[in-house]
């Protein structure tokens, strides 16, 4: 969907993208990671012009972006700015309503499409004709999102969209996130330094350094296959926590055993999880009596806490 | 001396013209205002894109808000003459840098995510500007518009020195006839304005202003606010008298007029300086100024006949110390020499050599003299020495210059002048002093100012130039043993003026005929 090109860009003589090549999919969740002024909000800014390159092209849909009528291809793009992006002097309503009025459509679509997004992320109702000013740090955030999404654009850019919430509210939105069906079908390329959340949220990530490619790949092939020492030094850090992320329960599947007495979980997990999602789902990780449910190609065992961790080793010692 | 009604009779007195003064002041405020607004605003705008541009216009209009008000004013007339138009021009030219600063200030203050996100959207760059910055900047360039009206009310006070009317007139009146109320009745309401427009532009800031579109409603506001200045010039019509503040506020002017002519004209206030030229330039129809002052000749003015005679005579004299006359006897004869010698044409005459051909006095002097065969040459004495005084105007020049060469040339004394006396006051208190021996003086003025007598008294003596000298005379012997000898001949009282041509056409010769032509 989106293609960089030989892509490269000078500020006052120092280069800050240099010689840039990646690719899209359609529908991927393609994250630039980074420490901050690598060059990736550079990256990201260049796919909805707000910086144009010096050399080289960017393709969106196989169409080179440069040709194209700005205002009407920003339109076409949501965009997700890090934080206080929301218009004061609009209230919530109608900072969402932004882009659906700039492509005209009728006033009943508009205020539909407001509360049904309203709905999807968990916006009360009655926040909509207040103004931004009154909401939380992660209301004010939902609201951000709903504002990219209310012209359903099929391509979403999100500069450090949780930048700006503290850990806990941070945690608790990604998850939400992920769980959106709006965005399932959507292409999201998302600018971050949070290592964990470039992982939790990621299907390719793009590590970047002083405005160059460190290694584009999936979590795993970052982790267990860095291409060079800066991406193994980058992520050696949180190291044992991206495990929990990168590995699924099925890759366990065969160290699994099945506990004989306890309790069991509520929510069936499947092989498709990760680790960090059977981890997170236990609310008091002292508790042994617990047992987590994993149905995988149509068995099904039930593993204390304790026994997911041993296979998680014994899984590492194998590989 | 003439008893003063307390302030708030005053102004009940003069409602009329408060009322007019203070629409005509609203109306030069906002006039102004509203024109800055519309080049400052985009101007602001403008150097907040194109952050080059800021520097010098920023700078410019910093130099312009540096100009003294009143110097500013001043460079106005040579450009635009008097009147609304060059106050309306200055007070711009004031206002200007508040706007434009501010809604630099404004825009720029707009947090960049917020710009960017308005760009990222798919905002135009219009669109970003009136949707999201100029909204968003509006409460800091309300404050901007507020600055500037405030200013704008004070710099309006001002503008009365050209014509331009406003609570000025009342002020700058106030001040020369030294009446604190009437100041006071200026001053008071220019004030209460200040404070009732920072109030409610106050209020307006505090507004939600979301929408450009609510901008609308404050520059209806403006406009009306505006007109407000053509209200007091539409409900009067015709001839227009253009009044210095002093003429406006004593008894022997503009309110004598009223009293004894039932004189009732569309009158603005004006300094004396630029009085006559602006009669000339047609921009007045009739001025107050000094019968014999040498501008009527230069601008071809004519001066109207008193004929219920309330302005009271101002022939000239000589006053001299009783103590000098006795000490040298010969000195009287010597300056009685130019009595009954100039009558008001001649020395309208000698006031324009002065004047409008910028001749020496000691010229104009000297020639006369000669014309009249009076002259000769010094006698170098040294016998002793007199001192003579003048005021600060060029009538003064010439008659003591006539009296230094009458003494150096008739007598062995000679003579020390000290010209240029800032007022009546300083001449007359060097005199009573013994610092001067003797200086010319006016009937009118000695009455007036030294004397101080109360209204009845003045009333009696208006008519008569004879009784009105014989009164002062007496008065002066005993109170300060001060002489006034035999009057010179002219007499420079205060009169109406109008342009030749047109008091031709309209068969006006005296002030009882303009006053039928206005009815």
């Amino acid at each position: 969907m989106i293609e960089f090109n030989h892509v490269s860009k000078t500020y006052h003589q120092r280069k800050v993208i240099d010689d840039l090549n990646f690719a899209v999919k359609e529908g991927e969740n393609f994250i630039l990671l980074g420490t901050s002024g690598c060059g990736k909000t550079t990256t990201l800014k260049m796919i909805n012009r707000l910086v144009s390159p010096d050399t080289g092209t960017v393709r969106l849909d196989g169409e080179d972006i440069a040709g194209q009528h700005v205002e009407q291809l920003r339109r076409r793009i949501g965009y997700v700015l890090q934080h206080s992006s929301l218009f004061p002097h609009y209230t919530v309503a109608e900072n969402i309503a932004v882009v659906p009025r700039l492509l005209g459509w009728a006033k009943p679509k508009i205020d539909e499409r407001s509360r049904q997004l309203a709905a999807k992320l968990r916006l009360p109702e009655s926040c909509l004709p207040g103004y931004p000013g009154r909401l939380s740090g992660g209301e004010a955030q939902r609201v951000n999102l709903a504002r990219a999404l209310a012209a359903d654009p099929p391509l979403l850019l999100m500069d450090e969209p949780f930048g700006a919430l503290d850990t806990i509210t941070r945690a608790a939105i990604r998850r939400e996130f992920l769980d959106l069906d709006e965005l399932k079908a959507k292409t999201i390329m998302m600018v971050t330094h949070d290592v964990q959340e470039a992982f939790e949220l990621g299907d390719t990530i793009c590590l970047m350094d002083a405005g160059r490619v460190m290694q584009t790949g999936s979590p795993a092939e970052l982790l267990f296959r860095p291409a060079n020492a800066f991406v193994r030094d980058f992520l050696s850090g949180a190291y044992t926590q991206l495990i929990y992320t990168v590995v699924h329960l099925s890759d366990l599947w065969s160290w699994l055993q099945q506990d004989s007495d306890g309790q069991d979980s509520g929510n069936i997990f499947s092989g498709k999880n990760t680790v960090w999602d059977a981890i997170t789902a236990v609310p008091d990780k002292n508790d042994r009596t617990l047992r987590l449910r994993i149905r995988h190609e149509a068995s099904e065992k039930s593993v204390s806490l304790e026994g997911l961790l041993t296979a998680l080793n014994h899984y590492q010692k194998n590989r | 001396m003439q008893e003063q009604p307390t302030l708030w009779a005053f102004m009940q007195q003069q409602s009329d013209k408060l009322l007019d003064q203070t629409l005509q002041h609203i109306g030069l405020t906002f006039i102004s205002l509203l024109i800055a607004v519309l080049i400052g605003l985009p101007l602001g705008i403008a150097i907040a894109r194109k952050e080059k541009l800021s520097g010098v216009v920023l700078g410019f209009a910093g130099i312009l808000q540096t100009i003294p008000s009143i110097a500013l004013l001043g460079f106005m007339i040579p450009l635009f003459g008097i009147g609304p138009k060059p106050a309306i021009i200055a007070l711009f030219l004031y206002a200007l840098l508040p706007v434009i600063r501010n809604t630099y200030t404004g825009i720029r203050g707009v947090d960049p995510n917020i710009r960017e996100a308005a760009q990222g959207l798919g905002m135009s760059s219009r669109q970003s500007l009136f949707k999201v910055e100029l909204p968003l900047a509006m409460p800091v360039i309300l404050a901007g518009i507020r600055t500037a009206t405030v200013i704008n009310v004070g710099v309006a006070t001002l503008a009365a020195y050209i014509a331009a009317g406003g609570l000025g007139e009342f002020i700058f009146g106030g001040i020369s006839l030294n009446n604190t109320k009437m100041i006071l009745a200026g001053a008071i309401p220019a004030a209460l304005l200040a404070l009732l427009f920072d109030f409610l532009l106050s209020r307006l800031q505090r507004l939600r202003l979301k929408k450009t579109k609510a901008v609308v409603l404050p520059l209806i506001c403006l406009l009306t606010l505006s007109s407000f200045y053509m209200l007091p010039a539409m409900y009067h019509k015709g001839l227009l008298a253009g009044f210095t503040p002093e003429f406006m506020g004593r008894q022997d002017g503009y309110p004598g007029l009223r009293q004894y002519y039932g004189l009732n004209i569309r009158t603005v206030v004006i300094s004396d300086a630029v009085m006559y030229q602006a009669a000339f330039e047609k921009q007045l129809d009739v001025i107050s100024g000094y019968s014999t002052d040498g501008r009527i000749k230069a601008f071809d003015l004519v001066t109207l006949a008193d004929d219920k005679g309330i302005f009271p005579p101002y022939y000239a004299a000589p006053i001299v110390r009783q103590a000098v006359l006795d000490q040298y006897p010969e000195l009287e004869g010597t300056l009685e020499k130019l009595a009954g010698q100039i009558n008001d044409s001649m020395m309208t005459e000698l006031n324009y050599r002065a004047d409008h051909e910028h001749q020496s006095p000691e010229r104009i002097a000297a020639d006369f003299l000669r014309s009249r065969g009076l002259w000769r040459p010094s006698r170098e004495g040294h016998k002793g020495t007199i001192r003579i005084g003048s005021k600060i105007f060029a009538e003064q020049y010439i008659l003591v210059s006539m009296y230094s060469m009458l003494i150096k040339g008739y007598t062995d004394l000679d003579v020390a002048t000290k010209t240029g006396l800032g007022g009546t006051k300083i001449c007359f208190d060097a005199l009573t002093n013994g610092q001067l021996d003797l200086y010319p003086e006016y009937t009118g003025t000695g009455l007036l100012v030294m004397l101080q007598p109360d209204a009845k008294t003045v009333s009696r003596f208006t008519a008569n130039k004879d009784t009105l000298y014989h009164f002062v005379k007496q008065a002066f012997q005993q109170r300060y043993q001060i002489r006034w000898l035999s009057p010179i001949g002219f007499n420079n009282a205060y009169a109406l003026m109008m342009r030749r041509e047109q008091a031709k056409a309209l068969g006006i010769s005296r002030i009882s005929d303009l006053v039928r032509n206005l009815r």
